[in-house]
C-alpha cells in the first residue's frame, strides 16, 4: 500500500525527482492563483460585490478574525502567510472530493516544509518586531532555566505540526482506501465526508498554533 | 516515515511563491476592497450622523416653530371667539331694542286703531240717538206747539238785555232791512204780526220780514239779519246737547284708554 504520494515519481534526475506531491501542489497552487485572479478582477468597493467576492471577503475576514484574535494588532502584514498556510492546507485537504486527486498535505515532506516554514517564520517575525536581541531574549524568560526547554520546544513542536498533519490527512487516505477495498458502496462517502471535516479542523489547528506560536515570538513578557 | 528533502525544498519554494500570488491576486485586491468600503461607510457614518444632527436641529426647531404657531391660533381662536361673543350679545342687544321698538310701536297703532274704533262707535251711538231724538220730536212737532214756540221765541226776544241789543243791531248794521225768521211749520198770519212788532219794539223800527219754512229746525224759530243770527229750536238744544255728549264721551274714550294702557 503507498502511504504517500511521494513514491509516485514522475520524472527523475539525480537529486531533484518530479513526484505527485508536487505536481499536485502546482496543480492546487494555479487553481488557486487563477480563481483568486478571476474572482478579484472586477473586485468591488461598493455596497452590492457577486456572491465569489462575498465568498472570499467573508474566508479573509474570518483569517483576520482570527490573527487578531490571538494576539497579532496588524493582521494585514501576518495575513499574506498565515492566510496561506490555512487556505493551502484547507484546500489541499478539501480536494480529496475530487477523483485520482492525491492530497500534498498527505506527503510527509510537504508537512515537514510548512512546519520547517512556521519554523523559519517565528524567528523572522520576532526579529522583525523585536528586534534579534530582542527576540533571543524570549528564550531566556522568564529565567535563563528555560533557554534548553525553549530550544527543544521549537525544535518538538515543528515535528509535531509536521507529524500531526501528515498524520491525519495520510490516516484518512488509507482508511478511505481500505474502506473502499471492504465495503464499496455506501461507507467511502461517509469517511470522505469526515475526512473533510478532518482536513478543516486540522488546517484550522496547524494555523492557529503557527500563528500562537509567532504572536508569542512577537510579543514581549 | 518518508522524507523527501527535494520535495521539502520545493514545497518550501512552491508554499513562498503561493503566498506571493494569493498576496497579488486575493489579499491585496480583497482587503483594499474591504478597507475601503470601511473608509466608504464611516465616511457615509459620519455624514449621516452629520445630517442626523441637522435634522435634529431641523426637528426641534420646527417643534419649536410649531408650538409658537399653535400658541398663536389659540390666541387668535381666543380672541376671534371673545370678539363673536361680544358681537353676538351687541346683535341679541339691538334685536331685542328693535323688538321693543316695534312692540311700542305696535301698542300704539293698536291703542290709536281702538280709540278711533271707539270715537266711530261712540260717534255712530251717538248720531244714531240724536237722530232718533230728532225724528222723534219731529213726529211730535205740529202747528200748535210752534205756535207756542213763537210765543216763546216772542218773549224771549223782548226779554234780550241792553247790551246784547247793541251788539245784535252792530252785527246786522244795514242788513236790518232784511230780516228772515225760519220756522219748521207755516206760522199763522197774527204770530207773524206779532213777530213783526215784537222785533220793531226790541230794536226800535219796523222791519219787513220774510217768513220761511226749513224742516232742519226740527221745531222752533230762527232770525237771521245780515250775520246776525237769533235762534230758538229744539234743533239748537239736540245740537248743544250733541256737542256736550261728544266731549263727554271724548273723555270717557280717553279715560278708558289710560286704563287699558295701565292694564297692559
Amino acid at each position: 500500500m503507498r502511504i504517500s504520494p511521494d513514491e509516485v515519481i514522475i520524472w527523475h534526475g539525480g537529486f531533484a525527482s518530479i513526484n505527485m506531491t508536487l505536481v499536485m501542489t502546482w496543480i492546487l497552487m494555479i487553481a488557486m492563483a487563477a480563481a483568486a485572479r478571476i474572482i478579484t478582477r472586477g473586485v468591488s468597493s461598493g455596497v452590492h460585490v457577486s456572491r465569489w467576492q462575498s465568498g472570499l471577503e467573508i474566508i479573509v475576514t474570518a483569517l483576520k478574525d482570527i490573527i487578531s484574535g490571538v494576539g497579532l494588532n496588524r493582521a494585514h502584514t501576518y495575513m499574506g502567510f498565515i492566510g496561506t498556510l490555512f487556505l493551502f492546507i484547507a484546500v489541499s485537504n478539501l480536494a480529496t472530493v475530487f477523483p485520482f486527486y492525491e492530497p500534498p498535505t498527505g506527503s510527509y515532506s510537504t508537512t515537514v516544509a510548512l512546519a520547517l516554514s512556521v519554523f523559519f517564520a517565528v524567528p523572522f517575525y520576532g526579529i522583525r518586531e523585536l528586534g534579534f536581541f530582542g527576540y533571543l531574549k524570549t528564550f531566556v524568560q522568564p529565567t535563563f532555566l528555560m533557554l534548553p526547554f525553549h530550544v527543544i520546544s521549537q525544535i518538538t513542536r515543528t515535528l509535531a505540526l509536521a507529524t500531526r498533519l501528515f498524520g491525519n490527512i495520510m490516516s484518512a487516505s488509507m482508511v478511505l482506501a481500505l474502506l473502499i477495498s471492504i465495503a464499496p458502496l455506501i461507507f467511502p462517502v461517509a469517511v470522505i465526508a469526515l475526512g473533510l471535516l478532518t482536513g478543516i479542523v486540522q488546517a484550522y489547528i496547524f494555523t492557529i498554533l503557527a500563528t500562537v506560536f509567532i504572536a508569542a515570538a512577537t510579543h514581549e513578557e | 516515515m518518508f522524507v523527501d528533502w527535494f520535495t521539502v525544498i520545493a514545497q518550501i519554494f512552491n508554499f513562498l511563491i503561493l503566498i506571493w500570488l494569493l498576496k497579488k491576486f486575493l489579499y491585496g485586491p480583497i482587503l483594499e476592497a474591504i478597507d475601503e468600503r470601511e473608509k466608504k461607510i464611516s465616511g457615509q457614518f459620519i455624514q449621516a450622523r452629520a445630517e442626523t444632527e441637522a435634522a435634529v436641529k431641523e426637528r426641534n426647531d420646527f417643534l419649536l416653530k410649531k408650538e409658537e404657531l399653535e400658541a398663536r391660533r389659540d390666541s387668535m381662536l381666543q380672541n376671534a371667539s371673545e370678539e363673536a361673543e361680544a358681537c353676538r350679545r351687541r346683535l341679541m342687544e339691538e334685536a331685542r331694542r328693535e323688538a321693543d321698538e316695534l312692540r311700542v310701536r305696535l301698542n300704539d297703532t293698536l291703542e290709536k286703531e281702538r280709540d278711533e274704533l271707539r270715537r266711530r262707535i261712540a260717534g255712530a251711538i251717538k248720531d244714531e240717538v240724536f237722530e232718533t231724538a230728532r225724528r222723534a220730536l219731529k213726529d211730535l212737532a205740529d202747528e200748535s206747539l210752534e205756535e207756542r214756540m213763537a210765543k216763546i221765541f216772542i218773549e224771549r226776544l223782548r226779554a234780550l238785555g241792553e247790551a246784547e241789543k247793541n251788539a245784535v243791531a252792530a252785527l246786522a248794521g244795514s242788513a236790518f232791512q232784511n230780516v228772515t225768521v225760519k220756522s219748521a211749520f207755516e206760522l199763522s198770519e197774527p204770530r207773524r204780526r206779532e213777530i213783526e212788532s215784537a222785533f220793531g219794539e226790541v230794536f226800535g223800527y219796523g222791519a219787513k220780514i220774510g217768513f220761511e219754512t226749513s224742516a232742519g229746525l226740527v221745531c222752533g224759530l230762527e232770525l237771521t239779519a245780515g250775520g246776525y243770527r237769533y235762534a230758538w229750536c229744539i234743533s239748537d238744544y239736540l245740537c248743544e246737547l250733541e256737542k256736550s255728549v261728544g266731549n263727554f264721551l271724548s273723555v270717557k274714550t280717553d279715560a278708558a284708554v289710560k286704563n287699558d294702557e295701565k292694564s297692559l
